[in-house]
């Protein structure tokens, strides 16, 4: 007899006995990460202060390169000091030389194909030099105009290899596409088929960095690793549901994006629905990329479906005025620059939405996000129902609120429960009270970046924080309606509410008949 | 005690005589005296808020030769996990001092900025005579519903008192590589009895990189099948010691209990064992020099049929690994190794909450190979 797992001549049909459950070590392939759009803000701000840290902390393969791909005009030099600026100042830290050896640049047009030709001479180039074997990971950090060209082009130029079935024994080639895929149902389609030319879906990566923040993964980790929250979590508890996605920055500069996008495109249909199927999802089969996926667009294919009248009652969409935010005056929406003086964008939405499902049915999800609003602040509150019979109300004494989980996402990330209790004294009096976990207070130290997550991620093949094909799909389907109906009628006309505030007044009415309001942030 | 970019508060009062009253006052003033000087309690380091952090108790017995070395080891580990950290020195105090204790804290500035996040120190002295008194000082001072860490740090299963300590804790990590050539299975008897669940040993968690290199090495369906034809394994570890460190005889158990290997005697050139297809020997030898004898080089040999051939070699605390590939064909890369920070490797296993069944087999196998070596 051999023990379980021990090799005999023969093991074929045999799984690697050294390959054991406990060692979970993440150890990313080398490969080349070409960043399109490497001359742009998300580059700046986002993609390379996540790969200096993913290289500082060895996470990156001691091979793997990066190359920049964009119009200007830059010497692989130049790229690098331009590029060191938005990680550090003052002599080139030690990590930074050893990260800079790392990068290099390519100048050129999206639409050119030569370029891309040119590109591919680059990567063999590198790859050769660095040992890495033809593993490419390209990155779309530009306008989603673009992703058009870029796609084309790369699979022209064949710089993309299409997943064989086995991808552990050839070169892989990935791509990441940020937000928004697509403006409406028929145009993401479009986008997916185009993607689908040169990548199989498994090698497409679709970035919706939210997913990536730890308080956002901790939604799952919350509810189905903990025994006590999962059997409240249903119609029978549950009171209502609000996700809040606000933000005190107007459009900072994206205001010819933002003018065709608007908040509903841009910040409701990708972050605003991920929050909703994280919080409605069925507990997977098992905690991996497409069982998540599964039970998420499970979610996305059980929302109410929207008929306009029912768009007029519950949706709100308003558009800031000038107020002022945080003591200092603020111009209102059509005032900022690159702004059309009359345009008729939102840049609040708020939508009272139905999940027609057996766990759901009858609870009201709420959700709203806006520009310019009084905080910064993400949040999923839960409201949990009353209890049954009020025992205290014969002692003069009413339970001031409901019992509300508040997950928190940004900032002060963390969880915390309010509950009434007994104030000290003679007298029943029953105060409301927090019980609170913060990330910081508890672990020591501030949760990581969402980008460096999610590069990694990708380099490592792990889908379960992208965005598949389907949900994308049945996220607009669900939009396409709203969008439809705010366009053809005039029963919905844009508010406005004073920058500064939490929203337009009429925000507040969708929660009235539910004899509730916005929980305050 | 300041390590750089660390900050530690110390309550001015000193050592006292051990009250559990006293010292938690002594606590909360310390946290009322940080919160109102503006600089800080330590002169000016701090740059806004003090964050005062606890995910477990941490109770660390020291040996004092072993105390300067280890004493960075646990403010990196308050850095990684925040705890109340009760350092223990017992026996060194002059007789009749009796327990004594004083209070701090170790601060570690955020990583974004903006503040410092602290957890609390007590430190607890005695003399020989008082040490039984330790436990129930600890007792009476941790944290309510947070687990409590013990790590030994004492060469060896040590006095009563320990004991004690180990039935308090929810988890205890220990080092078998701190203890005498040859007295390792003790410790790994003492750890299946009480589970690898509570109770873990450090050497194994030094051996995750090499465990995970090797499960990569093989991964592929064609070296898969070399797996079955082993005939031939080579470890080298640093140092002179004629007698292999515990991570070496462990990741060798490892091998025999996963590979289905049994130990059927030694010649001069190491162990032989035996695996289903035919004999296999194994080598475990010092390189003569270099210092604290870790595991440096595998080598790895197997027959035809599916002939291969691979070392693996890495040094001290590089991330990468040299994999040279000799057969089926040549070939030479670097592979990342995920070596950790010795406060990493403590990290990890308080974060771990499973049952441990590869380390039992691998201990046991282990110990069997011990058995052999000695008999020569």
């Amino acid at each position: 007899m051999s023990p379980r797992g021990a090799v005999t001549a023969e093991p074929e049909a045999r799984a690697n006995p050294l390959r054991e459950e406990s060692v979970t070590l993440r150890a990313a392939d080398p490969c080349t990460f070409i960043v399109f759009g490497a001359s742009g803000d998300l580059t700046h701000r986002k993609l390379i202060p996540a790969l200096f840290r993913l290289s500082k902390r060895k996470l990156l393969h001691p091979r793997t390169a990066i190359v920049g791909f964009a119009r200007r005009e830059y010497t692989d030099e130049a790229f690098r000091e331009e590029m060191r600026a938005s990680v550090e100042s003052g002599p080139p830290s030690p990590d930074w030389e050893r990260f800079a050896e790392r990068l290099h640049y390519h100048p050129g047009v999206f639409e050119d194909h030569l370029a891309f030709r040119s590109l591919g001479r680059l990567l063999g180039e590198i790859e050769a030099k660095r040992g890495i074997p033809g593993n490419r990971i390209f990155y779309f950090a530009t306008p989603p105009s673009e992703y058009a060209p870029l796609t084309r082009n790369i699979g022209a130029a064949g710089l993309a290899k299409r997943a064989l079935r086995d991808e552990r024994s050839a070169p892989w080639s990935r791509v990441i596409i940020e937000k928004p895929f697509g403006r409406d149902l028929q145009s993401a389609r479009d986008l997916n088929a185009l993607v689908h030319l040169v990548f199989a879906e498994r090698q497409i990566f679709r970035i919706d960095h939210y997913l990536g923040k730890e308080t956002v993964q901790n939604i799952l980790v919350f509810r189905l690793g903990n025994g006590i929250f999962e059997p409240l979590w249903n119609n029978r508890y549950i009171e209502q549901v609000q996700i809040t996605v606000a933000e005190t920055v107007g459009v900072e500069g994206r205001a010819a994006y933002f003018e065709t996008a608007g908040v509903s495109r841009d910040i409701f249909q990708s972050h605003m629905m991920q929050l909703l199927t994280l919080t409605a999802m069925e507990p997977p089969a098992r905690f991996e990329a497409d069982s998540v996926r599964d039970e998420k667009a499970k979610v996305l294919r059980t929302l109410h479906p929207m008929s306009p009248e029912e768009v007029a009652r519950d949706t709100v969409r308003a558009q800031y005025s000038p107020g002022a935010l945080g003591g200092t005056p603020a111009p209102g929406y059509r005032q900022e620059p690159g702004v059309n003086p009359g345009s008729e964008t939102e840049t609040y939405m708020a939508a009272r939405i139905h999940v027609d499902n057996w766990r759901w049915s009858g609870v009201p999800f709420f959700l709203r996000t806006g520009k310019r609003l009084a905080k910064r602040a993400t949040e999923i509150a839960i409201q949990f129902r009353q209890p049954p019979f009020s025992l205290f109300r014969s002692a003069g004494c009413e339970i001031p609120e409901a019992n509300i989980l508040r997950l928190r996402i940004q900032p002060d990330e963390g969880i915390s429960l309010s509950f009434g209790s007994k104030s000290p004294g003679q007298e029943l009096h029953i105060d409301p009270v927090q019980m609170d976990f913060y990330y910081l207070t508890s672990f020591g130290q501030d949760p990581p970046d969402a980008y460096e997550r999610l590069l990694l991620d990708c380099n490592l093949g792990d889908s379960t924080l992208f965005a598949r094909r389907d949900e994308v799909e049945l996220a607009w389907e669900f939009m396409d309606r709203i969008l439809d109906a705010w366009s053809a009628s005039p029963r919905s006309p844009m508010a406005a509410y004073p920058a500064g505030t939490w929203g337009p007044p009429e925000a507040d009415e969708l929660l009235h008949g539910h004899g509730s309001h916005w929980h305050r942030l | 005690m300041t390590v750089q970019e660390n900050y530690v508060l110390d309550a001015p009062d000193g050592s006292r005589p051990f009250d559990a009253v006293a010292i938690e006052g002594d606590l909360k003033n310390m946290w009322k005296r940080a919160g109102h000087s503006p600089a800080g309690a330590d002169g000016g380091a701090r740059n806004g808020a003090i964050y005062r952090a606890a995910l477990a108790n941490l109770v660390v017995p020291l040996d004092p030769p072993l105390a300067p070395k280890l004493a960075p080891v646990l403010v990196d580990v308050t850095r990684r996990h925040p705890s109340r950290l009760f350092s223990i020195a017992a026996g060194p105090a002059p007789r009749g001092a009796k327990l004594r204790a004083r209070t701090g804290a170790i601060c570690h500035r955020r990583e974004s900025g903006g503040g410092l996040v602290c957890s609390e120190q007590v430190v607890l002295e005695s003399d020989g005579a008082s040490a039984d008194l330790i436990p129930s000082a600890i007792r009476s001072l941790l944290i309510g519903d947070l687990p409590t860490v013990l790590l030994n740090f004492l060469p060896g299963l040590g006095p009563p008192w320990i004991d004690e300590l180990m039935e308090m804790a929810d988890l205890v990590l220990v080092d078998s590589c701190l203890l005498e050539p040859g007295r390792e299975p003790e410790m790994w008897r003492f750890l299946e009895r009480e589970g690898s669940r509570r109770v873990h040993d450090l050497a194994w968690a030094r051996l995750i990189p090499w465990r995970a290199i090797l499960a990569e090495v093989f991964d592929g369906k064609e070296h898969l099948l070399a797996l079955g034809t082993i005939r031939a394994v080579e470890m080298t570890f640093t140092g002179a010691a004629a007698f292999p460190p515990p991570p070496v005889w462990l990741l060798a158990g490892w091998l025999s209990s996963r590979l289905g290997w049994k130990t059927v005697g030694r010649d001069p050139h190491g162990l032989m064992l035996r695996s289903e297809t035919g004999p296999v020997t194994l080598a475990m030898r010092g390189t003569g020099s270099g210092e604290g004898r870790v595991l440096e080089r595998i080598h790895i040999r197997a027959a035809e049929p599916h002939p291969f051939d691979v070392e693996i070699h890495h040094r001290g605390r590089e991330t990468s690994a040299r994999v040279t590939l000799r057969a089926p064909r040549a070939a030479t890369l670097e592979s990342p190794f995920g070596y950790s920070e010795f406060a990493a490797c403590i990290v990890g296993e308080i974060h771990r909450h499973a049952a441990n069944k590869p380390m039992e087999d691998a201990a046991r196998a282990a110990e069997d190979m011990m058995k052999h070596w000695s008999k020569t």
